[in-house]
């Protein structure tokens, strides 16, 4: 099976199967543009090692997964923030790799990674109370009590019953 | 490959320097992008625009309110209240209740508060404000630790699972004040049966609550043993016979779901589950005396040739801290889960279910209130989509049923009073079933959450834990009538966590010189493994009724000795010698 080598923005250079590597859209347009397998190092520069990595192994473990669906309307990856039990373990990272993975999805073009990542941070606000989010994502809350209170007032129901 | 094509390939790639070390002009790009609004040290608010607001399609209008009052910057993810988009008044006032709490409540005139005092001329709640059994002053359902029994169920919820705004406190009209009546509510093998409806209630709305505690607060652990027969009782002591016997949704609930027939596709198990050990034996043989009558046999006292005893339980497999000297009797607290709509909190409607078993009724706000994505179109998120209120979203709730009074002593056994908590719950983890191994008859038993079909042909399951875990054991400490020895902590891999065929072989070595090597024990013992059902104990057997079984407690209709021995083997409908073998590490005799 062909490699490619891919380089890390830290100079680190990795080989990596092509049917694993053209698991991101943007490898695989790039290597279809090209039409053979290129000899130098593809520089990915917004990614470093460590993400690199991580995103590798995704794709390692998800190289036979069909292809995502072309239609967005009609995008599986909408219908429920249910996560594969490994998808879970592979996203149990601290939230700086998080966000890095997820932005190393998006910018590789790995709709099914992406997907993961954005449910994974879903879930990590779903039923929660704005100060327990301010305390997940290290946000300062800014709103003045006033704020509040006028925020309160302005959704207030006043209907009878 | 040519070069002039592989520059090409790279400049898609958004790359900054080419190989001539040029500077594209596609350098900005999302990945670089960060709205000067964000604050650098959250990398959550620095995410570019596309992924947050990808993010946001897979959360509901309520977690879209919370996140949108984390700090100012992110406010305008909120669909304006004039839009079309945004849910109805109703539904937006509770995701905003619930986000900014410690609201002043006099603004809301048109509801009946809990807060509000002497709401009944006719004197019905002369002990508003003081709990209705016991008669402490209640603290009120803002307080942090409040836990609410509600009238209708005998549930514990916690205030973000009530509708407290508009609670009132029940009537106790017509409830039995003084021990007058006590004939009709000493509590005993069948009173339960007895068609007992004086609620003044009857199918009243839901936000009726009967009590409220909290760590300021619990009714006297011992107020119920202490009131037995009583003929003066100072309490409402009979009050909570009254509500606890009569014929509503109390013993619905805490008898958990009917047994669910074989090939049923869903699944809510109903299972006991070790909560831990309890410091004071009910039935510490030095305290009781035993009639004479009820002979025990000298052959089952403690067995000598018990080299070690380990206790199996669910969560680490073998427990070496367990000390049968000191820890005698094992705390079960059985659960069952159900999803609630967050507007109106009653349990969602299910087609796998032609009524819910602990709630008369069911919501129905996704009929009432559809909703429109934030885009102002019908949204086909499923998330957005399910049964329950558009705007407010469901919740997971985990109904535990504890113990909540010191038994009451009865005849050879006990009264237990048990009450019911319900605590939020999230997704903890979820793996599809057709994973490593197939669930079989007896895995379908473990206490495991929920099996929720997705296809005909896959079940996900789901793992839920408390959404605070904080919280969660709190409110169970303050329902215990006492403390509990907790279980040690919770580990990765266990026992239970081997292959089926592991297990199988690890037993055949266990039972291969014992008579009891048949693969039907074989099955009985993964089955005890996976539920943690070593509990067996001298006290059981001491315990059981003159003439009965330890095991079944059925009565056998045979002589003492005969019993006695067929009692180590109880054939027929149990396999008490088995469970000694299993628990004890022994089978003396055999």
């Amino acid at each position: 099976m062909s490699q490619i080598t891919l380089l890390s923005s830290d100079n680190v250079e990795m080989k990596v199967d092509k049917e694993v590597a053209e698991r991101s859209i943007l490898i695989k347009n790039m290597l279809e543009d090209v039409g053979e397998t290129p000899d130098q190092a593809i520089p990915i520069p917004n990614v470093n090692e460590g993400v690199l990595r991580k995103v590798i192994e995704w794709c390692e473990h998800h190289r036979n997964d069909p292809p995502p669906p072309a239609d967005e309307d009609s995008d599986s990856r909408k219908k429920s923030t249910d996560i594969e039990e490994w998808d879970q373990k592979f996203m149990q990272v601290d939230q700086e790799m998080l966000f890095e993975i997820i932005l190393a999805a998006n910018y590789l073009d790995i709709k099914p990674l992406l997907d993961v990542g954005c449910k994974t941070v879903a879930n990590m606000i779903k039923g929660k109370s704005p100060e327990e989010i301010r305390k997940t994502f290290n946000i300062q809350n800014d709103f003045t009590p006033e704020e509040e209170d006028q925020i309160r007032r302005e959704n207030e129901w006043a209907e009878d019953r | 490959m040519p070069k002039k094509i592989f520059k090409r390939t790279l400049k898609r790639l958004h790359i900054i320097r080419t190989c001539d070390g040029e500077v594209s002009s596609s350098r900005k790009n999302n990945y670089t992008q960060k709205p000067e609004s964000f604050r650098p040290d959250s990398h959550f608010l620095n995410l570019p625009l596309d992924i947050f607001n990808l993010i946001l399609t897979h959360l509901s209008y309520a977690d879209i309110v919370s996140l949108s009052l984390t700090t100012k910057s992110i406010r305008y993810i909120c669909p304006d209240p004039s839009s079309e988009t945004s849910p109805g008044p109703e539904c937006r006032s509770q995701a905003y209740e619930r986000c900014l709490p410690g609201n002043n409540s006099s603004s809301k005139s048109n509801k009946k508060s809990i807060f509000n005092l002497n709401l009944d001329p006719e004197g019905r709640n002369s002990w508003e404000g003081r709990c209705s059994y016991c008669l402490h002053p209640l603290c009120p359902p803002t307080c942090p630790s409040a836990l609410i029994l509600d009238y209708r169920t005998g549930v514990f919820y916690p205030a973000s699972l009530y509708p407290f705004q508009s609670a009132t406190p029940a009537p106790t009209a017509g409830f039995p004040e003084t021990s007058g009546c006590y004939e009709r509510f000493v509590p005993g093998d069948t009173l339960s049966y007895i068609p007992w409806n004086n609620s003044p209630l009857g199918n009243s709305d839901y936000g009726t609550y009967k009590t409220i505690w909290c760590e300021h607060h619990r009714c006297p652990a011992s107020l119920l043993k202490d009131n037995y027969l009583k003929e003066n009782a100072p309490t409402g002591a009979y009050r909570f016979y009254g509500d606890y016997y009569a014929d509503g949704d109390w013993a619905a609930v805490r008898d958990g779901p009917p047994k669910i027939p074989r090939g049923a596709p869903f699944i809510i198990p109903h299972t006991k589950f070790l909560a831990g050990y309890r410091k004071t034996p009910l039935n510490d043989p030095k305290k009781i005396s035993r009639p004479s009558s009820a002979s025990q046999p000298t052959t089952l006292e403690p067995l000598d040739n018990v080299v070690k005893f380990y206790k199996l339980n669910l969560n680490n497999g073998i427990d070496p801290s367990f000390d049968p000297e000191r820890d005698q009797d094992p705390i079960d607290e059985p659960y069952f889960y159900d999803t609630l709509c967050r507007h109106c909190f009653l349990p969602l409607r299910r087609s796998e279910a032609p009524r819910i078993f602990w709630s008369r009724k069911t919501c129905d706000c996704a009929q009432n209130r559809p909703f429109k994505s934030r885009l102002g179109e019908p949204s086909e998120n499923p998330i957005l989509t399910k049964p329950g209120c558009r705007g407010c979203g469901i919740v997971s709730v985990k109904f535990t049923i504890i113990g909540a009074f010191t038994p009451v002593p009865a005849y050879d056994s006990h009264i237990h009073f048990s009450l019911v908590l319900a605590s939020e719950m999230q997704i903890g983890s979820i793996r599809p079933d057709l994973g490593e191994r197939q669930l079989n008859r007896y895995q379908k038993r473990l206490s495991t959450p929920t099996h929720r079909p997705i296809s005909q042909h896959m079940h996900i399951q789901q793992r839920l834990i408390p959404l605070n875990p904080e919280r969660h054991q709190q409110s169970l400490n303050i329902i215990r009538y006492e403390p509990t020895i907790p279980l040690p902590p919770k580990t990765t891999r266990g026992l239970q966590n081997l292959p089926s065929s592991i297990i199988n072989r690890i037993l055949i070595y266990v039972l291969q010189n014992t008579r009891y090597r048949k693969p039907r024990y074989i099955a009985e013992a993964r089955r005890l493994i996976f539920h943690g059902w070593g509990d067996w104990s001298w006290e059981n057997y001491r315990n059981a009724p003159t003439g009965t079984c330890s095991e079944c407690r059925k009565f056998k209709n045979l002589d003492k000795e005969i019993r006695l021995r067929s009692t180590w083997r109880c054939t027929d409908d149990c396999n008490y010698g088995f469970h000694m073998f299993m628990t004890k590490g022994s089978i003396r005799g055999y």
